[in-house]
């Protein structure tokens, strides 16, 4: 497992250092100005300049890069960068994205002119609220709210100081960064998060002493799913950790607090989210539990074979960081089952790992999945545990502890323990 | 087919799929609805506006349009 650990750093150092240097001296400038022409035709734009930057018309009318303006303003993994255009009386009257690092799967009809056409038209001063004059979409709350925030602010700014126009009080910037996180803290799916998670780490430590505990797993599981999964809808993925390493910060509170959860409860309880709360290895042993002959895969072979979600993990690590595009490493079946979006092709994968369940216990897990990869290389010996027959995952009685996902069925207390 | 053949089957068709997906992650791009009006843009680009000397800036060119 040294050798793994050593070999991801090395990897993401690499890819890192690589990817920073080929954009350095290859990259091109991402010229903006290309929609112009598709966004107003009729409308002859002169070379940008002023402070923010924004391209004059002769027809009082502006286009401005909004991450020009109000760079500051995050959606779930970095800013959402829009080429808006406004007339002198503070009209949208067009917009594009023009970049954004959210997952695609969650913000798919986000991109779509039918959703953006809903902002033309609209005055600066119009407040832009979510499910108040502007449509939610469901999973994709945070991001909505990021581009509905940056059309408001962007807009607003240059209103002001290109027109003249008196509009409703500019947040600072400042201001801007921490009140989408104050928001957050009040929400109520960020408490019933830390309420699950919690309960679930109590317990996991209660069923260590107590084995009755242990059918308290299954309702774990079940909620995990339920919660985590359909209603939340934001499983601990592989590209939370890729957004922090490319520095995409969030500006959602629930992203820190599921990151730095799990990542945490790793040095205590291993891999606890694994065995406990994920909900696609709830879904996985749930089927993997109904009765029906399962393949009889010999030891070696199983355990040559659990080495393939690492080196899963170190190439997609490398193109990921390499490249600066996490949206490149999106194979995880969770993205793609609680988003309820995704291609022909992930679908197709996510009904295969659902079925192989039937044949090979959790199979998904043991084999493919970059977070119980990730999560196993950080896990810290623990004793205890010697898997017994009746593990979820299979696990032969010596393996290593980074492939147990702690459900505390075979865990027995060592003399030395007290 | 024993159920070693099974489970290599499998784990093929996982990893070719996982590839697969990947893969398609990657160019997808290249295969978008809006594919056509970028082409459209760069071929014009290609065609007239880089032979007028001017940059890729398409502000410039229907400056000058305009002027003429």
């Amino acid at each position: 497992m040294r050798g793994y650990r050593i070999t991801f750093l090395i990897i993401v150092l690499l890819s890192v250092a690589s990817g920073y240097l080929v954009k350095r001296y290859t990259a091109r400038e991402f010229d903006e100005s290309l929609y112009l022409k598709e966004l107003a035709p009729d409308i002859l734009f002169y070379e940008k300049r002023g402070d923010p930057p924004y391209y004059p018309s002769d027809r009082g009318i502006i286009a401005f890069n909004s991450y020009d303006v109000r760079p500051e303003i995050r959606g779930y993994a970095g800013p959402i960068k829009l080429l808006i255009i406004i007339d002198n009386s503070g009209i949208i009257r067009a917009l594009k994205i023009l970049e954004h690092r959210e997952t695609r799967n969650y913000v798919h009809y986000m991109e779509t002119q039918e959703y953006l056409s809903q902002f033309v038209g609209k005055s600066v001063m119009d407040p832009f609220e979510i499910d108040r004059d502007i449509d939610g979409i469901s999973r994709a709350t945070v991001s909505v709210q990021a581009l509905a925030r940056t059309v408001r602010e962007s807009s607003r700014t240059m209103a002001e100081k290109v027109f003249g126009l008196k509009v409703p009080t500019v947040t600072s910037p400042l201001r801007t960064v921490t009140s989408p996180l104050e928001e957050k803290a009040s929400r109520p799916e960020t408490i019933i998060y830390l309420a699950l998670f919690l309960s679930a780490l109590s317990l996991y430590w209660i069923s260590r002493r107590e084995k009755g505990f242990l059918r308290f797993r299954d309702i774990s599981l079940a909620l995990g799913i339920g919660v985590i999964g359909l209603y939340l809808s934001t499983p601990f993925s592989i590209l939370h950790i890729y957004n922090i390493l490319l520095m995409r910060l969030s500006s959602s509170l629930m992203f820190y607090i599921l990151v730095s959860s799990i990542l945490l409860s790793l040095f205590i309880a291993g891999r606890f989210y694994c065995g406990w709360l994920c909900p696609f290895g709830a879904l996985s042993e749930f089927i993997s539990r109904i009765p029906s002959r399962k393949w009889s895969i010999p030891e070696e072979i199983d355990r040559k074979w659990r080495r393939l979600k690492y080196l899963l993990l170190f190439f997609v690590t490398f193109l990921v960081l390499f490249t600066g595009v996490p949206e490149f490493g999106v194979y995880e079946t969770y993205i793609t089952l609680f988003s309820f979006n995704g291609t022909i092709l992930q679908w197709t994968f996510v009904l295969l790992m659902i079925l192989a369940n039937l044949r090979v216990r959790r199979f998904w897990c043991r084999y493919l999945c970059p977070v119980g990869a990730l999560t196993g290389m950080v896990t810290l010996p623990a004793s205890g545990y010697r898997s017994s027959g009746e593990c979820p995952v299979d696990n032969p009685p010596d393996l290593h502890i980074s492939e147990c996902i702690r459900c505390n069925r075979c865990f027995r207390r060592e003399p030395c323990e007290g | 087919m024993r159920d070693r053949g099974r489970f290599y089957l499998l784990i093929v068709l996982s990893i070719f799929l996982v590839l697969l997906i990947i893969v398609n992650n990657i160019f997808q791009d290249f295969f978008s609805k809006e594919i056509g009006a970028y082409l459209e843009r760069r071929f014009y680009y290609e065609r007239v506006i880089s032979k007028k000397g001017l940059s890729l800036h398409r502000a410039m060119y229907w400056r000058e349009e305009k002027r003429e």
